[in-house]
């Protein structure tokens, strides 16, 4: 939690007003939408289409700064002339991202860490630069969730530029934390003022309790080789449901695809569980089997991230453990580690 | 079901102890959640986290294709009906031997609540050519014709079912679930991974996510048994079930064939007979 | 390691990556094995090639547009500007579609990649250079760059074998070291890889190696090649020779797409083998996972 700039009381309609300001600057507004009993983010053109009651978007915000698939280099080949290739176009649109939750943005800290350390991903940056990420405390959790887990809470405004703290009466509490959040607030001129007292829905009460992450970590520093890895991971089918739907996993692929002529050079979500995410032509592979696939999506996010980089990589939104379809649960894989490092 | 468990338990111990098998793959209330996930017996220690009841809805045949699990020694594995169609595919297609298992079938009057899909129809509640049978023999109708969904959504026209589809593939984002979790994707390398040429492009794309779906479900054709898995655990709710059913319709109704209903069958694009070929060809 | 990763001022606009490669024009293909090419590539754009610079065991990923990028080293010296020769074994789809390929052709070039060899700190001393078959690759790009300082450099000897005669590459310039003075070399193949006109060792890397008269002071060595003759040959450097693994370099190959430290393919533990490699000390090797 940061103390913010500035606070707003806002009464029932002014997301209303908000997105109608938004559409008037021609600026792409993105909210959850219900769809068949999941929310995701799509283009909105009016609030109303937002959905009021869900808990989580199936796909974690990171895809609006790193979509699953996207053009780099566009190329043609013309019969006599040599390749000609120029950078896609991928000028980033301006864009408001409505509705996102406390664990998403959160992990959007994960996220500029890869994709801005050393070189800069020109990409991920110019859209991290163009988006104004709107946060919205949750008012209801599902068993799956476990920010709370993580050192996060359901009414965490870490990582949003403006964060809303729902009332009843569909009034909010807005928390101004940055520029881009007050550029924002400023579309609110005017919006009705709250009526009544500023009561908030509470918060959604996360039943995970804090992880000791640091004893997770002390354990992993010294059992790269244990029985546990071959345990945890005969359930594994590796897929890459978890990986991909989490909101700090990062492995891309980039791969050339084209018919004779034309073509592009495209980058796409990849998976370290993958049995092929490590083979070298050659036929050698440094993963060779489940285990250490699995062994190493675990380190990477609670060892490898935090010796890089200072922090680990699971932000708790329990994706992975709804996804996955050989119910695996990372909560209770944490809950064995710190078991066996007491 | 307690009775079951406790059967189960024994004849896992016993199994064990005596050193018939390596592993007893089956289904246990793992974890916090209480989830019913695969369990790996491998001492008779560990066979009281073996439990049954209506929630076994995964197909544990999966497990027999991972190397992992077939290092663990000879297998014994809890099998529903639907799930040993499965074997016996396998059988066929010469992934394993049939010796090299221990079979306990369980009889089932369906699972899941609401009971899935695949249930409704099922005519194989009581699975054939176990070693050991738990359960008392299941007798009962199908609730509903075996392609009743596929029926039902052919009475849209061609456009709206290609809308429909291309609303439904667009979400793919080939996490390659659906393969991971099929009994019979046991390929070591899957033709989307082969790259010289690259036949499937990998991109999320429709273009990419129709080709992968339609290729997957051509795969197998004539050899999937209807178990439902890729649908279950397909993260973004693909009815990858319609597909499949779809094709198992078209090899019943042209080939006479049912897939997985004994070890001894011959898929029928993995036999033919001049006699039977009536049609003039392409050439 | 070296300091090549660290950004100046003027580096900076090259630090926000596209992943858009420089246009490149095969100059020169040579033939150096059955199955191995080399490829002299120069800059399009002028501009850009004068720009260029490098440093030995720097890496980079090679394109051709249609079947996708695959990473190397840079197989040339960066004291010879002006282009970039990179030695390209046909294994998958992209070295395959290399191999196809004539004086003339466009291809795609990102990079430099990666850390170097610490040329500059092997200054003064003896350096010993061991390559097995196309891992000579990255070793030629520092033999060279040390070749054309020599007289900054104590003795220099290179070890190099390979399964058959017929897999040597570089010929020409093996011949050209050996003639030198101022180069102890030690060439051989594995038994029975020799043909009747073959004036080298017969032996496999390690066994010749062990055999060669090293300096024990004040050497350090570079180390490419088959992992099985990295394997066999550390101890050699170390138990006979009396080398120590914090000089004895070498390069490390695992996959790689970004190779800017963002894909996550690369990692070995919590290292990035495109960012805190390709080039390792073996000591350093010794601490990490065995995922490589």
């Amino acid at each position: 939690m940061t103390d913010p700039r500035e606070k707003l009381v806002v009464g029932a309609g002014w997301q209303e007003k908000l997105v109608d300001a938004l559409h008037g600057d021609n600026v792409r507004v993105l909210a959850p939408v219900l769809t068949e009993g999941t929310a995701e983010f799509r283009e909105i053109s009016a609030a109303a289409e937002m959905a009021t009651e869900w808990i989580n978007t199936r796909t974690p915000v990171k895809a609006v700064l790193f979509p699953r698939t996207e053009a780099l280099v566009e190329f043609e080949r013309r019969p006599g002339e040599d390749v000609q290739f120029t950078a896609a176009d991928n000028e980033a649109v301006p864009t408001v991202v409505l509705g996102a939750r406390p664990c998403d943005l959160n992990a959007l800290d994960v996220l500029d860490t890869v994709f801005n350390w050393d070189y800069r991903d020109k990409l991920y940056a110019e859209r991290r630069a163009a988006t104004t990420f709107v946060g919205v405390a949750c008012t209801r959790s599902d068993e799956a969730c476990f920010c709370t887990g993580m050192g996060g809470r359901a009414d965490d405004n870490e990582g949003s530029d403006l964060f809303v703290r729902p009332m009843p009466d569909g009034g909010a509490v807005l928390e101004v934390m940055n520029e881009r959040g007050a550029a924002l607030a400023k579309r609110l001129d005017g919006a009705a003022p709250a009526v009544g007292t500023e009561e908030l829905v509470p918060p959604a009460q996360v039943g995970a309790g804090p992880f000791d992450t640091e004893k997770v970590k002390e354990w992993l520093d010294t059992h790269f080789d244990d029985d546990f890895w071959t345990d945890m991971s005969l359930k594994c089918l590796g897929c890459g449901a978890c990986s991909y739907l989490c909101p700090t996993c990062h492995c891309f692929d980039i791969v050339d695809e084209s018919d004779w002529r034309k073509g592009q050079r495209r980058r796409n979500w990849d998976c370290c569980s993958f049995a092929q995410f490590t083979k070298h032509a050659s036929g050698h592979n440094p993963r060779p089997e489940q285990h250490s696939r699995c062994r190493n999506r675990i380190m990477h996010k609670f060892k490898y991230f935090i010796d890089r980089f200072g922090r680990k990589a699971c932000v708790g939104c329990g994706r992975c453990i709804r996804v996955c379809g050989a119910g695996q649960d990372l909560v209770d894989i944490l809950a064995e580690i710190t078991t066996a490092a007491s | 079901m307690q009775d079951l468990t406790q059967l189960l338990r024994e004849t896992a111990e016993d199994l064990l102890k005596r050193k018939a098998v390596g592993v007893v793959i089956g289904y246990g209330h793992t974890g916090s959640r209480g989830d019913m996930t695969a369990v790996f017996a491998r001492t008779p220690q560990q066979v009281s986290q073996l439990a049954l009841d209506g929630e076994c809805y995964r197909n544990l045949a999966v497990y027999l294709n991972k190397p992992e699990v077939r290092k663990l020694g000879r297998c014994a594995i809890v099998v529903k009906g639907c799930d040993r169609r499965a074997i016996n595919v396998l059988i066929r297609e010469n992934q394993i031997a049939r010796e090299d298992l221990h079979i306990i079938g369980i009889t089932c009057e369906g699972v899941g609540d609401p009971k899935m899909q695949k249930c409704r129809f099922c005519t194989v509640h009581n699975p054939p050519d176990c070693d050991t049978v738990l359960g008392d023999p299941v007798d009962i109708e199908p609730e509903e014709g075996e392609f009743a969904a596929v029926e039902a959504f052919e009475t849209k026209d061609i456009d709206a079912r290609w809308n429909f589809w291309k609303e439904k593939l667009k979400d793919c984002i080939r996490c390659y679930a659906c393969r991971q979790v099929c009994p019979l994707c046991y390929c070591k390398q899957c033709v989307v991974e082969k790259n010289i040429p690259q036949w499937v492009e990998t991109s999320s794309h429709l273009r990419g996510n129709v080709m992968w779906n339609v290729m997957r479900a051509f795969h197998l054709t004539g050899r999937c048994i209807g178990c439902g898995e890729c649908e279950r655990v397909c993260p973004v709710g693909i009815p990858l079930g319609l597909l499949n059913q779809k094709l198992i319709q078209q090899v019943k109704d042209k080939f006479e064939f049912t897939s997985g209903m004994s070890a001894d069958e011959k898929g029928p694009f993995s036999t033919f007979d001049l006699g039977l070929d009536t049609d003039d060809g392409i050439l | 390691m070296c300091t090549c990763n660290t950004a100046t001022a003027a580096e900076d606009a090259l630090m926000d990556v596209d992943y858009v490669p420089y246009r490149m024009r095969i100059d020169k293909v040579t033939a150096e094995t059955p199955d191995v090419k080399t490829f002299k590539l120069v800059f399009e754009n002028e501009e850009q090639g004068e720009a260029f610079t490098f440093k030995a065991g720097q890496f980079g990923l090679y394109s051709i547009f249609g079947y996708g990028e695959a990473t190397f080293c840079v197989a040339s010296s960066p004291t010879r500007k002006g282009y970039i020769e990179c030695s390209i074994k046909c294994a998958g789809r992209v070295t395959q579609a290399f191999h196809q390929l004539n004086e003339g052709d466009i291809v795609g070039f990102r990079g430099p990649y990666g850390n170097c060899f610490p040329v500059e700190e092997m200054k003064g001393k003896n350096v010993v250079f061991v390559g097995g078959g196309i891992g000579l690759a990255p070793v030629r790009s520092v033999i060279w760059n040390v070749l054309d300082r020599r007289e900054e450099f104590g003795d220099i000897t290179i070890c190099y074998g390979a399964r058959t005669v017929a897999d040597l590459v570089y010929k020409d310039e093996l011949k050209q070291w050996d003639a030198r003075d101022d180069v102890k070399t030690i060439f051989t193949v594995d038994p029975g890889g020799e043909t009747p006109d073959w004036t080298g060792q017969v032996g496999f890397v390690p066994t010749v190696l062990g055999e060669a008269d090293i300096p024990a002071e004040n050497t350090v060595c570079v180390l490419c090649g088959p992992p099985i003759m990295i394997k066999f040959s550390l101890p050699v450097l170390t138990a006979t020779h009396g080398l120590s693994k914090e000089n004895v370099f070498t390069t490390l190959e695992n996959r790689m797409k970004c190779g800017i430290g963002k894909c996550g393919r690369c990692n070995v533990g919590n290292l990035y083998v495109c960012k805190d490699g390709p080039v390792f000390r073996c000591s350093q090797l010794e601490e990490l996972p065995p995922e490589f």
